[in-house]
């Protein structure tokens, strides 16, 4: 069932014009408020007027888009349309009631925007009108299409002056809808070289030594904004990057373990290169220890994976021992 | 204990002592049997079956105990089995710190299982002599005497202990015991008779005083690599001052708590000074000691915890979590190297977040949404990562949706590690025997052309006609095979000893994580 909407500023040009009973009912169903008015009850309150007659009167305050007609529980209401805002867009005035409607939808989903299947499942328009009223808008330029990055065919309607979500389009990591991972990783690799430069200049100089070790780490700490600067004095990215963006990729190195964070009183984070606690685990001084069948494994001659028959241990016992600093 | 690790200590019997040793030890890996049990189980002869359990005993690898009605139970010690991977490392640590004789002397004590202090020195005694082959005899005197003094500092540094002896033969099961006070109580032994004893003048029953049986006692033996590891941590992390710190505060620790707790007594920082003054430890160290314990103490690793602040103020040394910080690096060097930096980064990921669902982990980590997935569960599969499934409440009607965290049981992703070392050593050790057999014919003839160069060279044969010879009877193909299997094998030995500082610092971090257990409850 679609709902008739009517513009308000139209009711007080037209109601003018009207004769008195359609100005009694309009009056009633005004007085209904956003609960409406039921038919019964309209037919109780103006008896001068026949059936027929209020069911014309009734019509004519539907097609000036006065009055909308609803059916709850197979009795009829009659509401006032709600007021539209006044900042509808010039493309939109006057347009079709269910543009209104689609418009309304799209408008409230805000910056996250709306799937198309959840217009549908509101508006209760058929598949074929709502792509047509669609196309409509966005030639219009009152909607616009994005895709999302969290599903690639997925896409979701905003208003066209709207700037999407940063989980719609991945933040700065993404172009288009690609994932930029190289770029991820060459500004890991920076952040990381900065880190344990600062640390070597410092660690190397007798004079920052000789001030103790808390002085020390303090100097071989950086904030975010330090390695923000670095970054940007580097040139290799093209779009700017925020702090917090920097932060982002420090956290990324902090669970690569080359890096520890540490928390200063007011929230700030200030981060260090670090070492790890042990060296190369013994597990994977073996080839064992890295291999992909290891489960499979049986010390049996005739097993199609084993150690006597394994290729791995093969190339790797012929290569001579390089003593390693365990 | 898994199947992996029973086939792993199956493997080591039967390298170390042979075929009946093995059907014994993996008959009594089904739990404890009696001698009648394990003769009609097996079917090896009983003479055989009594043999192989003294052995067992003597090592340490069975214990045995009186059940219901009096007859004696054999229960096979398994962790004892694995310690036949560390005997190199605790050689090398006795070297380094006592030097060449008291290496000797726990080489044969390693080798007996449990031995008299007279035959211990005796046999290290022969042992140095065939070293030292061109070593003059007018050291003999001293060398002996040198050997009980040895032996006798070993056993106040608690490195040999006295066994428990029954404690009387009226009992069917004996009971052993020790008194407390015996267990590092030093020998007294009559030097004299010693040498005596050496020169073949008098026979060993003449000894009298010396029915004690001393063996190693290992937990000594962990506490020092133990200690190692925790200094090498420190001494990665920080600097060598912060590890010398480490050193000294371990050393201090020893004075007011036993060895094997989860957590030290307090020692106080002015302790701390006065040992690192009397060790003249460098002045940078001393002047910034306490700056030293702060950074220490901020660190993730948490080895140290201070106790009130200012120069008053105390350090301890929390075992468990500074063990728990070295399993977890261990861990997280094998996820590095087996899937990946960027696996390694989820997983480490996971474990600071405790729960985390995959979008919100796709989120952070910054790796493409599609590797991320794969990663995370190929970690799945491997059981680095658990998933825990959160139902809701089923509604009437529309799609449930399901939320699936992830997150790790920490003690069970060691059990994995551990399962893998278990292969691995197997394998190493498997493999090794293999190629020496597949090889047999040519070490065999080459030990026959070492022992004939040998005659040569004795026979005053000229350099170049040996070499000349040695070449004619190897070919060169032949010499680069030997070169390659002696290099593979080589290898294969190198790496069981690194296998087993992981094994090392994963059954150590498992012990500390169940102590702590009990001591919650």
């Amino acid at each position: 069932m679609p709902r008739a909407k009517v513009d308000n500023k139209a009711k007080a040009s037209t109601s003018a014009q009207s004769d008195p009973n359609e100005q009694i009912i309009l009056s009633l169903v005004v007085a209904g408020g956003t609960k409406g008015c039921f038919d019964d009850d309209l037919e109780k309150q103006v008896t001068n007027l026949s059936n027929e007659q209020r069911v014309q009167i009734i019509n004519k305050l539907i097609t000036k888009r006065l009055i909308d007609v609803y059916n709850a529980g197979g009795r009829l209401i009659y509401k006032i349309r709600a007021e539209e805002s006044e900042n509808t867009p010039e493309g939109l005035k006057g347009a079709d009631t269910e543009e209104k409607i689609v418009y309304g939808l799209i408008k409230e989903a805000g910056n996250k925007g709306i799937w198309m299947r959840d217009i549908r499942f509101e508006s209760k328009l058929q598949p074929t009108v709502l792509n047509k009223i669609l196309k409509a808008l966005e030639n219009k330029k009152i909607i616009k299409h994005v895709k999302s990055v969290a599903a690639n065919k997925k896409k979701v309607y905003m208003l066209y002056e709207l700037e999407p979500d940063s989980s719609l389009t991945g933040g700065s990591w993404y172009s288009d809808q690609d994932f930029e991972s190289e770029f991820v990783d060459v500004l890991n690799q920076q952040c990381y070289r900065y880190l344990l430069e600062l640390k070597q200049k410092y660690e190397s100089d007798p004079v920052a030594v000789k001030k103790g070790p808390v002085a020390l780490y303090a100097m071989i700490s950086a904030t975010p904004l330090m390695v923000c600067k670095f970054i940007s004095d580097l040139g290799i990215s093209k779009v700017s990057l925020s702090e917090d963006d920097i932060q982002t990729i420090l956290e990324t190195l902090v669970f690569d373990g080359k890096v520890e964070a540490e928390v200063k009183p007011g929230g700030d984070r200030l981060y260090r290169a670090i070492s790890a606690l042990t060296g190369p685990a013994g597990l994977i001084s073996a080839p064992c220890g890295v291999c992909p069948v290891l489960n499979n494994c049986r010390i049996d001659s005739v097993a199609p994976v084993s150690p006597f028959s394994c290729p791995y241990m093969t190339a790797w016992g012929s290569i001579s021992i390089i003593k390693t600093d365990f | 204990m898994s199947v992996r690790q029973g086939n792993l200590s199956s493997l080591l019997i039967l390298e170390h002592f042979g075929e009946p040793h093995r059907k014994i030890h993996d008959e009594l890996l089904w739990g404890p049997r009696t001698l009648k049990l394990i003769i009609s189980n097996t079917g090896v002869p009983i003479t055989i079956v009594k043999k192989v359990l003294s052995i067992f005993i003597q090592y340490g690898f069975v214990t045995f105990d009186s059940n219901k009605i009096g007859i004696a139970e054999y229960v096979l010690q398994p962790e004892k089995i694995l310690l036949l991977l560390r005997y190199p490392r605790y050689l090398s640590l006795i070297n380094e710190k006592y030097g060449d004789s008291s290496r000797h002397l726990i080489e044969v004590v390693l080798k007996f299982g449990r031995l008299t202090a007279t035959k211990t020195i005796l046999q290290a005694w022969i042992k140095l002599k065939v070293v030292n082959a061109s070593g003059n005899l007018a050291k003999f005197n001293t060398k002996v005497a040198g050997l009980r003094d040895s032996f006798n500092e070993l056993v106040t540094n608690q490195y040999l202990v006295k066994c428990p002896a029954p404690e009387n033969d009226v009992e069917r099961v004996p009971i052993l015991s020790v008194k407390d006070e015996d267990m590092h109580k030093p020998v007294v032994l009559d030097i004299q008779k010693l040498i005596q004893l050496e020169k073949g003048e008098i026979k060993e029953e003449t000894i009298e005083n010396d029915k004690d049986l001393w063996r190693c006692n290992f937990d000594r033996f962990h506490q020092d690599i133990r200690d190692e590891i925790m200094i090498n941590a420190i001494k990665r992390r920080f600097d060598s001052h912060a590890g010398k710190l480490m050193e000294v505060l371990l050393k201090l620790i020893y004075i007011r708590t036993d060895p094997w707790t989860t957590q030290s007594n307090p020692v106080p920082l002015a302790e701390i000074r006065d040992a690192l003054e009397k060790e003249k430890c460098n002045p940078y160290l001393i002047q910034y000691l306490e700056q030293y314990i702060k950074v220490i103490e901020d660190d993730s690793c948490q080895f140290i915890k201070r106790i009130s602040e200012g120069s008053s103020g105390s350090v301890y040394v929390n075992f468990v979590s500074a063990f728990r910080s070295l399993a977890s690096s261990t861990i997280d060097s094998i996820v590095e190297h087996r899937f990946g930096l960027k696996a390694a980064r989820i997983f480490r990921l996971v474990r600071s977040k405790i729960y985390i669902d995959q979008e919100q982990l796709q989120k952070i980590v910054l790796i493409p949404d599609k590797e991320a997935k794969q990663l995370t569960y190929r970690l799945l599969q491997e059981s680095f990562l658990q998933l825990h499934e959160l139902k809701k409440a089923a509604t009437s009607g529309g799609p449930v949706k399901n939320f699936y965290l992830f997150h790790i049981k920490f003690n069970q992703v060691c059990q994995v590690v551990l399962d893998m070392c278990f292969i691995t050593v197997s394998n190493t050790l498997s493999r090794a025997t293999y190629e020496k057999n597949e090889n047999m014919r040519l070490i065999e003839k080459f030990e026959k052309l070492t022992s004939l160069t040998q005659s040569l060279r004795d026979q005053g044969n000229d350099e170049t006609y040996i070499k000349q010879v040695m070449d004619e009877l190897m070919s060169p193909p032949e010499k680069s095979l030997l070169d390659s299997v002696e290099g593979m094998i080589q290898k294969l030995r190198f790496s069981e000893l690194n296998l087993d500082e992981t094994l090392f610092i994963l059954h150590l971090y498992g012990y500390y994580d169940s102590f702590e257990n009990q001591e919650k409850k």
